[in-house]
Parts: structure tokens; C-alpha cells; sequence
């Protein structure tokens, strides 16, 4: 992971239009952010506000309508789709609200993908996944399927293979949207203790109870940064 | 490498857990790909490939015609030819010939031999040089000229090993020693059928006149010349002859016919078409199965390729991983299309042999093999690629969407799914109802009273040498000794002769004169089915006496002639009145024929074939009118064939140096007549179940994948208040809708597919209603249970489960 200090996700002027049926709808408008590497951010806001766009754009699975975006420093907005699926793969480690797990596939195999589209030689690949398991406590389930796992524990695959590939930083959908309290609540260790390691991550909740894990928090409505605060020093208020 | 290998062990393992739809895409895949090979196959072997002459396309066969009696395709006489001949440009050269029935010498019993007499012209019209010696020349066609013959391919492999020592040799035919001048090409069998014999054509000119049409006519037409071109230059020529000879021309015309479309059978065509047809539909069934099949496991698979693009793999990547599961499912579907494709080659070339003809082997077309499989795996292909492209091109906002319920296929799917079941139920319809027409036709056919009985009926032929039968009276002699003789056979109850047994092809016509019933048009003739028979052949047959006598033994050549009219020319000339007592004669009025005493009126009987209505016949004593070859039929006490053993030894004794030959019971003979429209009827039916086992399939599946897709909104119209009943009726309305939307748009097609088989029909419309709503009502009750099982399931969705459901 990155040491804590320099700008990893650089967003300046981001603006995304929808248009649907001659309606045009702003889901971002004039965002300007900035994530730094070692930092833990979450994005919070009402339903509606634009968290999963932005979330969206920040893990180049879209892309924005007006505005510059800078990843590691480098711009985004001219590279081709391959170039996107390359620099995705390379630099970002998607956690899913709904953990998105590929049945057909065993535990090892779900986080063997990253590495697999990175061609990593098979030999590093073994290394690399029993390491990330291991981080994660499921290195005792490698063939399972997800179908034979909790939720709790599919959630905890999931961030392994967010994790496996090393990314620049973790992207985290409601990480804990779809589980219960308890489980939740262990996820959310993990993601601390990963940042405690140095992991940079992001994080979409609007959750309180788990916004004070994070060093910040902006926040969204309409589409627009109206907020930015440091749940660490004060209570988060939604 | 290792790649791959993790792409065909995931695609294997995607197949695996998907029992359903890998069973259903697999069977889909194998009778597309066997069904459409073979019949692609049978369609190159017979359509597609060009006959094995030289330049087949220039070689025609010529007939007389006429047209006032819908008669296209008449025999010829010699003065007619000789003018086509002379009078004509358009042939680079041409030939006459007929066939003849011979006794060739054997070591044990006589051995009956088929022989082709053909003029010096036809073998150069053929460009096939004889494999072994020569060809008869010129000269020989004379009548008296030298006693020579060549040997066709297959008789000299049979019967002489193929010993190249033939050459020289004499054969003794009819008792008379033949030289064998050479060997024939293979390929003359394909053009003149099978035949053993290749003798001179020595008719005599003095015998064969302009009025008797004994002949057929071949001929290779010049460079650059076509068919309509040669057609309307001989229609001409034939014009000028009934003008010139209105005696015996007028009302005939020429019409020119290409050897190729007569050697593949009149009915090739059309019956080809309509199993191309078919084919066509079952395979675009598949096909449809196929990419249904596929949306509805691409919107299941939406997410998992949204995951992948997300995790990093790229458009190509993504691509490769489908491409994979697809050739996996192609290559499997494809082992099974080829054992069907080779099973169902073997079926249709057993089933359609007395239909279609070919020239030469029908096996697997590698050609026709790859089209299906290219066609489907394309479809595989095509329907699967969409996916993985729109996964790595267009974003994934659904895929983190937080708790928005992904609604997978959306509406674009849903209705390209049911436009796809329309078409398949529309096609299946199409293939049914054809099948359903065909099948209506042979029932027809089957039931079609042929005015005789057939039950333990053997019939056997014999010809009766001229060398040693010279007169009419031996001739009678020797047939009434041999049916002597079979009556005491044991097992025997009856035996008789005739001249032609009724359903085996023959269409002799003869022209006659009904004292009392002038013509005014000597093109008008009243033509009659004209036989011989002795005098047990009404009561062996089982065709009613209706009035007056048969014949006996007093009806002799020396005494007034008589004959045995049908109830149908009875009533046609004298309705009102009995035919008892009345004459006819054969020939025109003024003809030198002796006038006949109606001495009988039988019943009818279909004499050319079951779908030919019954004509006028007549029936004169074999004692007064023998003929040069007889048919014996027999009939016995128990199974005919036992008997055959002990019928053709009592034959012997009367004769014992003739070779028997077409042996056969009359049940086999009325088979056969039919036999073309059952193989139709038979490979049109398995068509149609296997459109209809795939359609409803597809339809099953769709309403499946509906109500698996909508499960969260079923349940959630149930917790709003919606009763079991309402949710069941609901899904089957929208599958029976499904289903009379394809039955709307089949009924047209259905329409066109039967059109096509109007010749192959038998008193039943290509727009038989009842045909039509039958098969649409079995399709609506099938349709309905195929839509029941998933609105069953739809029904009993428990709530609150659905809605708990991710």
C-alpha cells in the first residue's frame, strides 16, 4: 500500500448528466475532491445524492460528463476502454454492497480473477491469493463455493479479492449494506485493520455507526460536495 | 495455454451446473445440425449433383404429347423420329430405343433378363464409349441383321466376374446365340435403369407405322442450344406432321424434356423442396432455441460479467471466456448433430430411394455438415457476444447500485424472446400441418377401395419368347397349361393370367370404336384400358361380375371375339340401359378390326395406381387376343409366399426354359404405390414433432425464465393481495397469447409449405380447415401445459420468501 501523502484521486470540476427521455438529470455537479494515499474516506448522503456515481467514476467504471479526474496522477479522461479495464485492475479493489461473488466459482478462483486478467504466472498467483485469504481469515475455505458460505463470509472474500492485486486503493460500496450487525461489525474491523496497514480507501455508507471509522467524510446532496468533515474529531450528523 | 485451459475448465463447469440448458441446447444443437446435414446431403446428392455423363445438361429426352388429353409425355412412333430427326437443328445427334424382356440360357432354370433394343445414335448421344470391345454400329439396326449384343457394367460383373474374355463369347437370348460385342459404361444404367442387355434396334419399319407409339427417344442437343429452344423447334416439327398425317398426328404435338429433371423423378423436386423446407425450419427452430436459450442465461450472467469487467478483464478477455463456453457447447451439440446427421443419411436414402432419384452414393455432404454447424455455432455465438461486449463497454452502474434490485434482462430481452417463440411456433405450425396434409392424403390412399381384392394374392411375371411362341394360339396354350398347372399347386385355391396386373405402372391405352357412339373428332378417340385375361381372372381377383358372363373355354379364336366392359364405361355409353349384347372394336371406325361382343360388366378397379380415378377398361379372352407376356396371379390359402416355391415349379411344368421374374404379393404391389407419400408423410412427421418438441421447449423456457426473473414481483403482487388464481392466469395468458400469435403468422406459412406439396396431395386441400384447426388446437393444449408447469410454480411463490430474495 501507498504511504500516507500524496494525492491518489484528484477530482476537479466532475459533473455527470443523465439524459433520459429528453430529461436531463445532474447526478454530479462541479465536484471537486481530493483522496490521498494511506487516507480513510467515506462518502455519505442521502438517498439520491450521487454516492454511487461518484463511486462509480472514482473506479473508472463510468465516466464523467464535464470535469478532469486524475488517478495516480494520471488523467483519465482519454483513455481508451482497454486502458480503463487495464488501470482498473491494476489500481482499484472493488468491495460490492451485494459482495458479487461468481457462483460458478470456488473461493480461490473468485480471487484468483484480478490476477488471472493481470497475467500473473500461476506460481505468484497461488502466493498471492493464499496470502490475501489468510488476511482476511478464509484461507481454510479456498474450495468452497460461495453458495456454501455466510454472508459475513462471502463479504470477507470479497475484500480478499479486492485486496490481492495490491491496488492503489479500495473502493467499498456499502460494504456492510447486506449483512447483519454482527457481521457488519467485523467487516469493518477488517477494513480498519487493512487501513491501519496503509491501505488508502473509499467508502460509500450511510451507516453513522461506521462513519466514525474514517479520517473523513464528504458529504453529498444533489449531486454537490456541501460537506467535508473528520468523524474522528467530531459526531457525524445526516 | 494455461489460460485456455482455465477458460474451457470454467466453461465445462458453467455446462455442468446448468444441466437444463446445457440438455436442451445440446439435443437443440444435435438435431439441427443432423437434421439440416442430412438432408442438405440427400438434396446435394440428388439436386446439386450433376448426373455422371458427359455434358449432362445437353442431353434431353423428346416425347409425343397430347395435350387435349393431358397426356405430356406419350411414347413415340419410328416415322415420327426419323422426321424430328431429319426436320430439326437444334441436336448434335439422337437415338431411339425400347425396352424388351428376354430368356437368357442359364445352367439351372432360365434366367429373365431386361433388354434395352437402341438404334446406333444413342450410344454417341451418350458419349460413353463402351469400357470393353465396341458398340453396335449402323448397320446392325436392321431387321435380320447379325445377332449381337453388349453387356451392361453390372450384369457382366454378376454374371461373368467381370472376365474381360467375354468379348466374342455368345450368349443365347430368346434361344437365339448372341455375340458379345463389349462392355457398357456404368454410367448408360444410370440413364436407361437397370438393364442387362444392349441389343440393335431392329424393329421392322413395315410393322411400326406412324400410328403405333412404341418408343422412347434420346438426344444431345448442340452447343449453346437450351431446352425451351430444342421444345419449341420439335412443337413446330410436330405441328407440320399432324397437318401432313391428320390421321394419325392430329391432336399429338413434341415436347422436350431434360434427362436430368426425368432421371430425378417427376416428384423429386417438389418433394425435395418441401424437405429443404423443412429442414430449413427445424434448423432456424433450433437456432431460435438456441438464442432464446442464451438471453435468457445472458441476463442471468449479466452481473458475473459486469464483476469480471470490473475486476479488470478486458472486451477481448471477456470475449474468449464466451467464446470458450460456446465452442465447448457447439463442439458437444456438433459430436451428436454428426451421429444424427449419419443415422438420418441411412434413413432418408432407405426411405425415399421409390421417390427420389440419385446419381450415385448418398452420404454425408462434408459441406452441408459445416453450414449447420456454422450457422449454429454463429447463433451460439452471437446471441452469448452481446453480453460481454455491453459488460465492458457501458458501464455498471447497476452492478454497485446500492439496494437496487437489478431488473436482468429488462424489456428489450423480454420481447425479442417472444418475438423468437412466435416465430418457432409459427414454424412448428408450418411443419404440422404439412405433415398433417401428407398423412390425410396416405389415409385417403389407404382407404381407396382398388375395386379387388389383395389379401393372399402372389403375383408372378413371365414372357413368352417369339422364336418359340410364334402364334397367338401357342401363346394362349402355353398361359392356360400354366394356369392349369398353378391351380393344382398346393395351397393354391385360385390362379388366373392377365396380360397387365392392375397397380404396377402400366398406362396402356388403347383407342376404340362403341357401335352407336360416333366421334366427331378422330382426335377425340375413346381410349380404354385394354387387357387379356383368361377366364378364372375375375373370380382370382375378386372384382365383381356385375352383369352378364365371364369368358370360357368356348370364347376361342375361332369364335365371334367378346369382351368385359367396366360399370363405369357401361354407364358412361349406355346409362339407361344394359351394355349386354353391345359392340365395340379397337381402332378408329374404319379400322380392320373385328367388332367385340359385350359379354360381361365387372366392377371397377384401379388398374394404373390408387390416385388415378378409375377409367374405362376393357378385359378380352387371353384366347383371342394373347399377349407376349403374362402376369400369373395366385391365390392362396394361406401366406402366398410359402406357396411361391411349389406355384413356380407347376410353371416349369408347362414350361420349363421360361424365367420367372416379379414375384411379388399384391399387398407388397399396393404398398409400393403408396410408398413415396408415406416416406413423406413418415420424414415430414418427425420434422414437425421435432419443431414442436423444440418449440414448446422454447416456449417452456421462456415462461420458465419469466417467472424465475419476476419472482420478487410475484411475490410482492401477492403480499399487495393477489390470489394464487389471479397470478396462474396471469402467466398462461401470456403464453397461450404467444402461442396464437405464432398460429396466426404459421397459418400463412402453412399455406405456402402445402402449396408446394399440392402434387404429392390426395383429395385434400393445401387449405383443408379441419387440418388446420386440429393441428392449431393440439398446439394450443400443448402450448397450454407447457405454459402451466411455470405458472404452477408462479402460483405457489411463497411471499415472503420472494421478497426476502436478493
Amino acid at each position: 500500500m501507498a504511504d500516507n501523502g500524496n494525492s491518489l484521486i484528484v477530482m476537479d470540476g466532475v459533473k455527470k448528466v443523465f439524459l433520459t427521455d429528453e430529461v436531463e438529470t445532474h447526478a454530479l455537479s462541479d465536484v471537486h475532491l481530493e483522496i490521498r494515499e494511506g487516507e480513510f474516506v467515506t462518502v455519505a448522503g442521502p438517498s439520491g445524492c450521487g454516492k454511487t456515481t461518484l463511486l462509480s467514476i472514482m473506479g473508472l467504471l463510468d465516466t464523467p460528463s464535464d470535469g478532469r479526474y486524475l488517478l495516480n496522477d494520471h488523467p483519465t479522461e482519454s483513455l481508451t476502454v482497454r486502458q480503463r479495464a487495464r488501470l482498473r485492475n491494476e489500481a482499484i479493489g472493488f468491495i460490492f454492497q451485494s459482495f458479487n461473488l461468481i457462483g460458478d466459482l470456488t473461493v480461490f478462483e473468485n480471487v484468483e480473477l484480478p490476477l488471472v486478467y493481470r497475467n500473473t504466472p500461476s506460481g505468484q498467483r497461488r502466493r498471492m491469493v493464499r496470502e490475501a485469504l489468510e488476511q482476511v481469515a478464509m484461507e481454510h475455505r479456498l474450495n468452497h463455493f460461495p453458495s456454501q458460505l455466510s454472508g459475513g463470509q462471502q463479504q470477507r472474500v470479497a475484500v480478499a479479492r479486492a485486496l490481492v492485486g495490491h491496488p492503489l486503493i479500495l473502493l467499498a460500496d456499502e460494504p456492510t449494506g447486506n449483512l447483519d450487525s454482527r457481521s457488519g461489525a467485523r467487516v469493518m474491523d477488517l477494513l480498519e485493520e487493512l487501513h491501519e496497514g496503509g491501505a488508502t480507501i473509499c467508502m460509500v455508507t450511510h451507516d453513522p455507526r461506521y462513519v466514525k471509522y474514517a479520517e473523513r467524510a464528504i458529504h453529498l446532496f444533489d449531486g454537490q460536495v456541501v460537506d467535508e468533515t473528520h468523524p474522528a474529531l467530531q459526531e457525524m450528523t445526516v | 495455454m494455461t489460460m485456455l485451459l482455465q477458460d474451457v475448465r470454467f466453461a465445462a463447469r458453467v455446462l455442468i451446473r446448468n444441466p437444463m440448458v446445457t440438455t436442451i441446447s445440446v439435443l437443440t444443437l444435435g438435431l439441427g445440425i443432423g437434421a439440416t446435414t442430412a438432408v442438405f446431403s440427400v438434396v446435394d446428392a440428388t439436386l446439386l449433383t450433376p448426373p455422371p455423363f458427359h455434358e449432362p445438361d445437353r442431353l434431353v429426352r423428346l416425347f409425343t404429347s397430347k395435350p387435349t388429353a393431358g397426356w405430356s409425355r406419350m411414347t413415340t412412333s419410328l416415322p415420327d423420329y426419323h422426321d424430328w430427326r431429319e426436320q430439326s437443328t437444334s441436336f448434335e445427334e439422337s437415338g431411339i430405343y425400347w425396352y424388351e424382356p428376354l430368356n437368357a440360357s442359364g445352367d439351372d432354370h432360365p434366367e429373365r433378363l431386361l433388354a434395352v433394343r437402341a438404334s446406333a445414335g444413342v450410344l454417341p448421344v451418350m458419349a460413353a464409349r463402351p469400357t470393353l470391345g465396341r458398340g453396335h454400329d449402323a448397320s446392325d439396326d436392321r431387321p435380320g441383321a447379325g445377332h449381337v449384343v453388349l453387356l451392361s457394367d453390372s450384369y457382366w460383373q454378376a454374371r461373368f466376374g467381370a472376365d474381360p474374355e467375354v468379348v466374342g463369347t455368345t450368349l443365347d437370348l430368346d434361344g437365339v446365340p448372341h455375340q458379345v460385342l463389349g462392355v457398357l459404361a456404368p454410367e448408360i444404367e444410370i440413364a436407361f435403369g437397370r438393364f442387362q442387355a444392349w441389343l440393335p434396334f431392329t424393329y421392322d419399319p413395315e410393322v411400326y407405322t406412324r400410328s403405333v407409339r412404341s418408343f422412347l427417344v434420346i438426344a444431345r442437343m448442340k452447343p449453346g442450344v437450351t431446352v425451351p429452344e430444342a421444345d419449341a423447334e420439335i412443337e413446330a416439327i410436330a405441328d407440320r406432321l399432324a397437318g401432313a398425317y391428320p390421321d394419325t398426328n392430329r391432336g399429338h404435338g413434341a415436347v422436350v424434356y431434360s434427362l436430368t429433371d426425368i432421371l430425378l423423378g417427376n416428384s423429386a423436386r417438389p418433394v425435395l423442396s418441401v424437405l429443404a423446407a423443412a429442414v430449413g425450419f427445424v434448423l432456424m427452430i433450433a437456432c431460435v432455441n438456441i438464442a432464446n436459450l442464451l438471453l435468457a442465461a445472458s441476463g442471468s450472467r449479466e452481473r458475473e460479467f459486469a464483476v469480471r469487467a470490473a475486476l479488470g478483464a478486458g472486451t477481448p478477455r471477456l470475449v474468449r471466456q464466451l467464446l470458450t463456453e460456446s465452442a465447448l457447447l457447439a463442439l458437444v451439440g456438433g459430436v451428436l448433430g454428426i451421429a444424427v446427421a449419419f443415422l438420418g443419411v441411412d434413413i432418408l436414402a432407405a426411405g425415399l430411394q421409390d421417390t427420389v432419384g440419385s446419381f450415385g452414393e448418398i452420404s454425408i455432404d462434408h459441406r452441408a455438415l459445416g453450414f449447420s454447424v456454422s450457422l449454429l455455432a454463429v447463433t451460439t455465438i452471437g446471441f452469448g457476444l452481446p453480453v460481454a461486449l455491453r459488460a465492458s463497454t457501458t458501464g455498471f452502474p447497476d452492478l454497485i447500485r446500492v439496494g437496487t434490485r437489478t431488473v436482468l434482462g429488462g424489456r428489450g430481452v423480454r420481447v425479442r424472446q417472444d418475438l423468437l417463440v412466435i416465430t418457432q411456433v409459427a414454424m412448428a405450425l408450418a411443419l404440422l400441418v404439412s405433415a398433417a396434409l401428407m398423412i390425410r392424403s396416405l389415409v385417403a390412399l389407404s382407404s381407396v377401395d382398388a375395386g379387388f381384392e389383395t389379401d393372399r394374392l402372389l403375383t408372378l411375371q413371365v414372357s413368352l419368347p417369339e422364336q418359340r411362341y410364334q402364334s397367338g394360339a401357342e401363346r394362349a396354350a402355353f398361359v392356360q397349361r400354366a394356369v392349369d398347372e398353378i391351380a393344382t399347386a398346393p395351397g393354391v385355391r385360385s390362379a388366373a393370367a392377365v396380360s397387365v396386373i392392375p397397380l404396377i405402372g402400366n398406362n396402356g391405352n388403347s383407342s376404340v370404336t362403341v357401335d352407336g357412339h360416333p366421334i366427331q373428332d378422330p382426335a377425340d378417340k375413346i381410349m380404354v384400358g385394354s387387357e387379356v385375361a383368361t377366364p378364372e381372372y375375375l373370380e382370382t381377383m375378386g372384382i365383381p361380375l356385375l352383369e352378364g358372363r365371364t369368358f370360357t373355354s368356348l370364347d376361342r379364336e375361332d369364335t365371334g371375339g367378346v369382351v368385359i366392359i367396366n360399370r363405369h364405361m357401361a354407364r358412361h355409353f349406355w346409362p339407361n340401359q344394359s351394355a349386354i349384347g353391345k359392340r365395340l372394336k379397337f381402332g378408329p371406325p374404319d379400322a380392320d378390326t373385328p367388332w367385340l361382343e359385350i359379354i360381361g360388366v365387372m366392377g371397377d378397379y384401379r388398374q394404373t395406381s390408387l390416385d388415378t380415378p378409375v377409367r374405362f377398361e376393357t378385359l378380352r379372352p387371353l384366347s383371342q387376343a394373347a399377349a407376349p407376356a403374362v402376369t400369373f396371379a395366385v391365390r392362396t390359402h394361406g401366406e402366398p409366399e410359402s406357396a411361391s416355391g411349389d406355384i413356380r415349379t407347376a410353371v416349369w411344368r408347362a414350361d420349363p426354359d421360361l424365367a420367372l421374374y416379379a414375384v411379388t404379393t399384391m399387398d407388397d404391389i399396393v404398398e409400393t404405390n403408396i410408398q413415396g407419400r408415406a416416406d413423406l408423410a413418415a420424414v415430414l412427421s418427425g420434422f414437425g414433432v421435432v419443431a414442436l418438441v423444440l418449440a414448446i421447449g422454447g416456449l417452456y423456457g421462456v415462461m420458465s425464465y419469466s417467472v424465475s426473473r419476476t419472482t420478487h414481483e410475484i411475490g410482492l403482487r401477492m403480499a399487495l393481495g393477489a390470489e394464487a388464481r389471479t397470478i396462474l392466469v396471469t402467466v398462461i395468458r401470456r403464453s397461450s397469447l404467444l402461442v396464437l400469435l405464432g398460429l396466426g403468422t404459421g397459418s400463412l406459412l402453412a399455406w405456402l409449405l402445402s402449396e408446394a406439396l399440392q402434387s404429392m396431395l390426395y383429395e385434400v386441400s393445401p387449405l383443408d380447415p379441419a387440418t388446420y384447426l386440429v393441428v392449431a388446437a393440439g398446439m394450443v393444449s400443448v402450448g397450454l401445459i407447457a405454459g402451466l408447469v411455470p405458472a404452477a410454480r408462479a402460483a405457489r411463490i411463497d411471499p415472503v420468501v420472494a421478497l426476502a430474495e436478493e
